[in-house]
Formats: C-alpha cells, sequence, structure tokens
C-alpha cells in the first residue's frame, strides 16, 4: 500500500512537471510575443516598456525563463497580471472558490442523479422509463451546452423571470439577511450547475446503466438470488457496490471536461470563477495569468484523478490486496 | 442495420447532401446585407428570418454546414490516426516505450481540452485550418488510452504468440493480428468524435475564436445571435438546432455502431 | 416409498432470441424427486441441464423466456402445496423458498460469489435472509460452525478473506457451506466439481454427500459425467438437446444402458478396460434448437447409429425396458 502511494506520487511529480513544460512552451513558443501587446497599446512608453521586459526576463533564452518560472512556481509567485499589475496568484486565489463551489456542486449531482438515472433505467430495461432516459442522454451528448445555457438564459431569465442570469450575486446583496444571502446565491447557482452537469450526467447515467444490466447476467447476481436475497438488496448491495468502483475513475477522468466547460458557461454567465479570468486572459493575451490558470487547472485535475487513484484502490479489494 | 444506425446514417447524409450542394439550393447570399430587412422574423421570404445586418440566416445556415462537417471530419482523422498509433505502439512495445508514450496522455488528459484549444488557437490565427489542426492534435490521448489497453489484452492471446513464433514482424502482427481487433472501437470512436469536435469548432467560433465572419458558421450566427435573443429568438434557435441534429446524427450512427457489434460502453 | 418433493410436468421452455426466433432449450421435461433420494441429470453442454436447474429457482430474467407446464415443490414445512416458479408473482414468497427450502451450488465458485465482499458476510446473507431475529453472536457462531463443517482451515482468517484471494476448493466449499445453511430440503449441484482439480473432486462430492445424508435432504446433482456419479445417486435422467432420453436407476443404468445415445455416451469415456483403444465418438452434431422441424422425429435422430425408418416421422414414447424407461422404438413392444 505505501509502495503504491509512493510510486504513484513519483508519477504525480513528473505529470506536474510535464503540464509546466506545457503550459510554458504553448504560451511561449506560439507566433505572438507578449510584448507585442505593449506595442499595440500606445499608452506604455518605452521605457516602461524596457523595464517590463526586462522585469519578466523577456530577453533572457527560454529555457533560462522556463526554470525562472519554475523555481517562483514553487513558492506559488506566478508573477504579476500585464493587465492590472496585481499578482496572478491572489487574482486566481479570488476565483478559485467560486469554481470549486460550481464544480463541486455539479460533481455532487452528477454522482447522485448519474448512478440514480442508471440503476433504475436498468431496473426498468427497454420499458419506457429506460427509453426516455436512452434519449436524454442523448440530448445531453448531442446538445451544444452553451446554446442550451442560452435558451435557459432566455426562458427563465428574461421570459419568466425566475432566475438571475448573471454573476453570483444580486446587486443587494450586502443589504440581504443572512438566509437571503443563501438563498440568492442558490438562485444564480441553479442555471450554471444545471448546465455544467448536462453533460457528465449523461456520460454516467449510460456508464452506469451498461454496468448494471452487465452485473444482470453475472453468476454471483444468480447465486445471490438463489439465496432468497430481496431484489432490493440485490441491486443496491450487490450490483451497484461493483459498479460504484469504477465510477470513482470515471469522476476522476470527467474533472477536465467539467472545468473546460467553465470556460464557456462562466463567460456565458458572468459567473465570477476562474473559467471566465482564464477567457479573460486568453482575450487580452495576459500571459502570466493564462500560465498560471493553465498551470492550476491542470494541477487541480491532477490532484482530483490523484484521489479517485487512491480512493479506486481503497474501494476495490482485488486491487487492495494482491 | 439497426433503426439507431439507420437514423443516423439519413441524417447524417441529409447533411452532406446540403453541405455539398449548399451553393445550389440557398435562396440568398449568405454574406450579402440589406439594412431594410434588419431582424426580420422568419416568413416564407426568409425561412429562418434574418440578422442584424439583414442577411438571410436560412442562407447562413446551410453554408455553414461544409465548415463543421469538415472540421468535425478532418480534425477527428488527425485525432484517431495519432491515437491509434500511440495507442499501438505503447501497448505492443510496452516497457519504456509505454511508459513514456501513457505519461504523456496523462498529462495532456489533465489539461481540459478546451482551454488548450483556446490557449492555441489564442495565440494562432484562429483560421479553419488552425482549429481543424489544434482540435486534431488535443483529442486523441483519450484514444490511445483505450486501443492500448485492448493491445495489451491482445497481444498475450494464443494467435499472437503463435504468429511471433512463425517469425512474423512487429508490424506485420500490429496490421493483421492486432489492428483488425481494436478497427471498430476505433471507427466508432471516430463517429463520437466527429460529434464533440463540431461541438468545439462551434463553442469557439461562439466566442469569436473560431471561424471569422463574415464568413458564416453555426457557432458565429449563434454569437451575433446572443445579443439579440430577446428580439431575435430565430438568430439563436436555427444555427442551435442544426448543430445539435448533425451531432446527433454522428451519435447515432457511433451509437447504432456499438448495438450492431456489441462494442461494452466505455468511456472512450 | 419417500414422499414426493419436486415434479416437473410437461415442463417446457424456450428463450426469446428476438421477435420471431425461439431457442426450444427444454421440450416437455417429466422428472420426479422424491424425499432423501439423489437424483442426477446427466447431459452434455447445451443440453439445458443448467437452464432447468436455474428455472427451478426462477434465476432467469423473467423477460427472456416463456414457459409452460408445471413444477411443483411440495415441502412439509410450508404447509401448502405450492404450484412452483410457473406464474410465480409474489417475490416474498419465492425468496421464502430460495435458499431456505431449495439451494444451489453453482458451477464455477470463482464467478459466483461477489468479488467486493468478504465471504464470511456472503455466508451470513444466506441465514440472515431467513432468520432476521438471529443475533450477531449467534450468527457469528453459526457462521463458523458452517465453515468448519465443510472442512475449511484457519476459519477466522478464511471469513475476512476476499474471493480472489481464495483457492477455487476453498471457495466451493463456501459455496457449499452457504447453500447448506439452512438445511434446505432440495440441494441442486449444477456442475459442482467441473471447475476443480481432479483431486479435489471426489472430496467436494463427499462433502455434498455427507450433508444430503446427515440432513435427510434430496438431491438433484447436474453433471455431464455419468461416470463419476454412478456411486453417488439413486436415479439418472439422461437429458439430449432438452429432452429426456431414457431415465432409471443409476446403477442398473451405467452397467446396462439401452438409448443409443446412453450407450455411445458411456462408452465414450475412457477407463481402465478400454485401455489402447481408440474411444468411439459420436459423430454429428446437436439440432439446431432454434427450428421446430427437429421435433417430429426423434432428436437423437441424425446422430444414431441404430436408427431405423420409423424415428424420421415419429416421435419415440417411454416403453419400459427393464427397471429403465427409454424413449426409443427399439423397446417398443
Amino acid at each position: 500500500m505505501i509502495r503504491l502511494l509512493i510510486s504513484r506520487i513519483i508519477v504525480l511529480f513528473i505529470t506536474f512537471i510535464g503540464i509546466t513544460l506545457i503550459t510554458f512552451f504553448i504560451v511561449n513558443i506560439s507566433p505572438g510575443k507578449p510584448q507585442d501587446v505593449y506595442d499595440m497599446s500606445a499608452k506604455i512608453s518605452y521605457e516602461a516598456k524596457e523595464r517590463l521586459i526586462k522585469l519578466y526576463g523577456l530577453d533572457k533564452p527560454i529555457h533560462i525563463r522556463y526554470f525562472d518560472w519554475l523555481k517562483r512556481l514553487f513558492f506559488l509567485d506566478f508573477g504579476n497580471s500585464f493587465k492590472d499589475d496585481k499578482p496572478v496568484i491572489k487574482k486566481i486565489l479570488e476565483r478559485l472558490p467560486a469554481t470549486l463551489l460550481l464544480n463541486i456542486l455539479s460533481l455532487g449531482i452528477i454522482f447522485v442523479l448519474g448512478c440514480l438515472f442508471g440503476i433504475l433505467a436498468s431496473i426498468y430495461h427497454g420499458k419506457i422509463f429506460d427509453k426516455i432516459i436512452t434519449i436524454i442522454i442523448f440530448l445531453g451528448y448531442s446538445l451544444p451546452k452553451y446554446w442550451i445555457a442560452i435558451l435557459c438564459m432566455v426562458l427563465f431569465g428574461i421570459k419568466l423571470g425566475w432566475l438571475p442570469i448573471s454573476g453570483l450575486r444580486s446587486v443587494n446583496y450586502d443589504y440581504l439577511l443572512w438566509y437571503e444571502k443563501i438563498f440568492d446565491i442558490i438562485k444564480h447557482l441553479i442555471l450554471p450547475v444545471i448546465i455544467a452537469s448536462i453533460g457528465g450526467l449523461a456520460g454516467l447515467t449510460q456508464y452506469v446503466r451498461g454496468n448494471m444490466l452487465e452485473q444482470l447476467n453475472s453468476e454471483y447476481v444468480k447465486f445471490a438470488k438463489s439465496k432468497g436475497t430481496k431484489s432490493f438488496r440485490i441491486i443496491f448491495f450487490h450490483m451497484f457496490r461493483n459498479v460504484l468502483i469504477p465510477v470513482v475513475t470515471i469522476i476522476g477522468l470527467s474533472l477536465p471536461e467539467l472545468i473546460g466547460g467553465g470556460f464557456i458557461f462562466e463567460t456565458i454567465f458572468s459567473y465570477p470563477g476562474m473559467g471566465r479570468l482564464g477567457y479573460e486572459a486568453i482575450m487580452s493575451r495576459d500571459y502570466p495569468l493564462i500560465m498560471g490558470i493553465g498551470t492550476i487547472t491542470a494541477v487541480l485535475t491532477l490532484l482530483g484523478n490523484f484521489i479517485a487513484d487512491i480512493v479506486y484502490v481503497y474501494v476495490d479489494p482485488r486491487i487492495r490486496y494482491k | 442495420m439497426n433503426k439507431t444506425l439507420k437514423i443516423g446514417i439519413i441524417i447524417i447524409g441529409l447533411f452532406l447532401l446540403v453541405g455539398i450542394f449548399a451553393k445550389h439550393i440557398s435562396p440568398k447570399n449568405p454574406v450579402q446585407q440589406n439594412l431594410l430587412e434588419r431582424l426580420q422574423p422568419p416568413s416564407s421570404k426568409h425561412f429562418f428570418g434574418t440578422d442584424e445586418l439583414g442577411r438571410d440566416v436560412f442562407s447562413r445556415v446551410i453554408n455553414s454546414t461544409m465548415v463543421s462537417l469538415s472540421v468535425g471530419i478532418i480534425s477527428v482523422s488527425i485525432s484517431v490516426f495519432l491515437g491509434t498509433i500511440v495507442g499501438l505502439v505503447a501497448g505492443y512495445y510496452g516497457k519504456k516505450i509505454d511508459i513514456i508514450l501513457m505519461r504523456i496522455v496523462d498529462i495532456v488528459l489533465c489539461f481540459p481540452t478546451f482551454f488548450l484549444i483556446l490557449m492555441v488557437i489564442a495565440f494562432l490565427k484562429p483560421n479553419i485550418y488552425n482549429i481543424m489542426i489544434v482540435i486534431g492534435l488535443t483529442s486523441w490521448p483519450g484514444l490511445a488510452r483505450y486501443v492500448r489497453a485492448e493491445v495489451l489484452s491482445i497481444r498475450e492471446r494464443e494467435y499472437v504468440l503463435s504468429a511471433k513464433l512463425a517469425g512474423l514482424g512487429s508490424s506485420k502482427i500490429i496490421f493483421y493480428h492486432i489492428l483488425p481487433n481494436v478497427i471498430v472501437p476505433v471507427i466508432i470512436n471516430f463517429t463520437l468524435g466527429i460529434g464533440s469536435a463540431i461541438l468545439i469548432e462551434s463553442a469557439l467560433s461562439f466566442l469569436g475564436l473560431g471561424i471569422q465572419p463574415p464568413q458564416p458558421s453555426w457557432g458565429n450566427i449563434l454569437a451575433s445571435g446572443k445579443d439579440y435573443i430577446h428580439i431575435a429568438w430565430w438568430l439563436s434557435l436555427f444555427p442551435g438546432m442544426a448543430i445539435f441534429i448533425t451531432v446527433m446524427g454522428f451519435n447515432l450512427v457511433g451509437e447504432g455502431l456499438r448495438q450492431k457489434f456489441n462494442i461494452k460502453e466505455k468511456k472512450l | 416409498m419417500d414422499k414426493k418433493i419436486l415434479e416437473s410436468k410437461n415442463y417446457s421452455l424456450s428463450y426469446k432470441i428476438d421477435n420471431k426466433k425461439k431457442y426450444y432449450i427444454l421440450r416437455n421435461i417429466n422428472i420426479e424427486i422424491f424425499k432423501k433420494q439423489k437424483v442426477a441429470l446427466i447431459g452434455e453442454s447445451g443440453s439445458g441441464k443448467s437452464t432447468f436447474a436455474y428455472s427451478l429457482l426462477n434465476l432467469i430474467p423473467r423477460d427472456e423466456i416463456d414457459f409452460c407446464g408445471e413444477i411443483n415443490f411440495y415441502s412439509d414445512k410450508i404447509c401448502c402445496k405450492k404450484k412452483f416458479l410457473l406464474n410465480f408473482s409474489d417475490e416474498d414468497e419465492l425468496n421464502h423458498i430460495r435458499g431456505n427450502h431449495i439451494s444451489i451450488i453453482f458451477q464455477d465458485p470463482f464467478s459466483a460469489l461477489n468479488p467486493v465482499f468478504i465471504v464470511g458476510k456472503q455466508v451470513e446473507e444466506m441465514i440472515l435472509n431467513h432468520n432476521k431475529k438471529i443475533s450477531n453472536d449467534e450468527l457469528h457462531l453459526k457462521t463458523k460452525s458452517l465453515l468448519k463443517s465443510v472442512k475449511l482451515q484457519d476459519i477466522d482468517i478464511v471469513y475476512k478473506k476476499f474471493p480472489h484471494q481464495l483457492s477455487g476448493g476453498q471457495l466451493q466449499r463456501i459455496c457449499i457451506a452457504t447453500s447448506i445453511a439452512n438445511i434446505p430440503e432440495l440441494l441442486i449441484a449444477d456442475e459442482p466439481t467441473t471447475s476443480l482439480d481432479a483431486q479435489l473432486r471426489v472430496e467436494v462430492l463427499d462433502l455434498i454427500n455427507s450433508f444430503v445424508k446427515k440432513n435427510y435432504m434430496s438431491l438433484l446433482l447436474i453433471t455431464h459425467d455419468l461416470n463419476i456419479v454412478k456411486d453417488y445417486v439413486d436415479y439418472v435422467y439422461i437429458l439430449y438437446a432438452g429432452e429426456i432420453l431414457e431415465h432409471g436407476h443409476g446403477n442398473v443404468l451405467s452397467k446396462n444402458p439401452l438409448h443409443p445415445y446412453t450407450q455411445l455416451l458411456i462408452s465414450a469415456y475412457p477407463d481402465k478396460t478400454k485401455k489402447g483403444k481408440l474411444l468411439p465418438v459420436i459423430e454429428g452434431q446437436m439440432p439446431n434448437l432454434t427450428e421446430k422441424k427437429f421435433f417430429t422425429r426423434c432428436i437423437f435422430f441424425n446422430r444414431c447409429p441404430k436408427k431405423i425408418e420409423k424415428c424420421n416421422s415419429l416421435v419415440p414414447d417411454f416403453y419400459k425396458a427393464g427397471d429403465s424407461f427409454v424413449k426409443c422404438f427399439l423397446y417398443e413392444k
């Protein structure tokens, strides 16, 4: 167990270095040079530009710049944003809680509903409920999520006026009572969370359904039945436990898609998260910020997968006691 | 052939025809502005209405078909080619090659594909070729992982061992004995991949990083429609439907193939 | 004569393949099992013997099959005579019989146990299903004595093991312990030795046999190997392509087989007297059971070395010959 952990941690470290390499080189090798941004804005004088180039070491060779950057990275120093000269890490940390909130809620919804729908569809296999679920899975895979986001915004936000369509808080948030504050945030979260969950939900439902059906034909289910075990117990205790184990990994793997989707939804819903920050950074070519966000999202995913890996080993006795 | 596959093929066939004969079908010039007829709702003159510059939305949607289809098909060709090769090589040769290739796969999988694409596109010129290449270069790792796992299980089978004992070279073993076993899942991945590539392309265009106006694409029609959504619903509805139905067509074909060849639903 | 506890009357079962096709796996099966009797059902793979075993406990998903005829189970533990399986809609009642009155040992112990639970809990589940009021200590004691009775070593360690950590022999013992936990009246053993190493087979059969004797149970032993089981059972049914071809007392049948199929089957077993000779082969294949046309003649017609003209056009009845019953025109009187 401990040896396994150590080898996983070494792999984790190597992967981390790979992540930094990719982020750094995509940003730095690509045709547009960072200083071009300054060329375009007339407000900055020549001297100021020179100073910036010195500050970011833009005149040094690329590999030296990489190691400089990596060194500072270990102290969580991503440099300052080109745009407003604020430390990148501070800008990210401001936005991180909102993104984590959104993603954890979405993961929760994906997990609970995905398992539930998957199990129900497998129980009612071939019946009308199963067919409806199958169609919904297809919709989930095929619908452009940002389009649905816009349609929902129009329907629930503008036409019906039930839900707010942007941000995380209302304008008058500070004047609300504490329970009104919570209610306000929940109202703002409903649409983004639902839209962000659609894709993952479709995937997980399909997975759980397919695997439950597969378990149904297995011998151990027959044996459990022959013991006179109630079907409720067979489904939720025997079969689901077997299906649940790989679900942990699947959820880990769906993390990047979830965060990646955030770059669109957060922009559409003007949600104050890292995704929108990243989109804005890309649009204004704010190099330090882009690199910072790239690294942080990848590292978050890496950690998510790492935790999923460990949980997997823990819940699957076939690996735990090899 | 099952029903799912049939419906999927019909949908894709229809869109392909529309795409190929777009110039002949479209009633108006998709880029011709007519400021007198701005934001007209759908009518017999403009089936899908007109946009903020008086352009015929129906013609614009029709003329975008080929853009989306070609981005989907070409980018996925790249990624399927890469993914299959990497998976085959890693799985067959094993050892150090496998470790290195799979590390790369793990690393790329850690990035949200969409962010990676955004990052690259933002620095390159956003045009159709760059989009194809970038989508192709970023979406192969999942398939590589899948193919590798399949190869690992096939590699140990008796018939591969006996082929090795008979002195067959590695490349021949890969092509004659291993590739045929993974070809169906690869084709399924191909069709499903086209669907998601079209979604990515349209999302990029929607964010202004994809196909650039005035050339129409479903994503950028949607983007301009977003600003007029409360007065001109047709600007958002029709291109969205077009994306949705096309993607669904490819997904139906993928699912139909999966049912036909009885392939386990795996997360590719 | 002891009481009859199970009988199947003209029982037929078919799998639905798709909307039009059906696979007629069992046709007009008549089997009787008496109290304390040990019965073997013998057939090759594909003959439908496991399907019969599963259908006794209603283990095949209902939407996959069609059936007709009846299977009756007469128990003295439950007061009323139950018309069993056919249109069994009350799940509670069914679960009361499963594991309590009838239980089953599966062929492959590796896949019969749930891979993610420790084996001890899986034995306990059997006890708990039919005795909700049992205290934890009692449950523990009972499980351990069960594990001991199937001759497992280091019971406390085995109890906490997951299936993949144990050997096939150990797992099959655990399955046996599970199936006899509630002392059922009928124990079904579906090829209990097939997936085990040769030296374990006799041991496992002896074990099953001793439990059956000690607790006055009836046994339905399903196997493809008449030679191995002939000393253990009282009565034998020979199943071929979904039909019973011959039935009679075990010893009589193995010494003096009457049906051409049984004769071939027995002569195809290797044994000492046949040393140095080629074993005979039954030519041809089992007919395709999706086609009804094969059911209008003797089902063994295409492979039978002793066929007569009549066999091609008529289906034989059972004819009594000596102590056995044979479904073959050669014994028509």
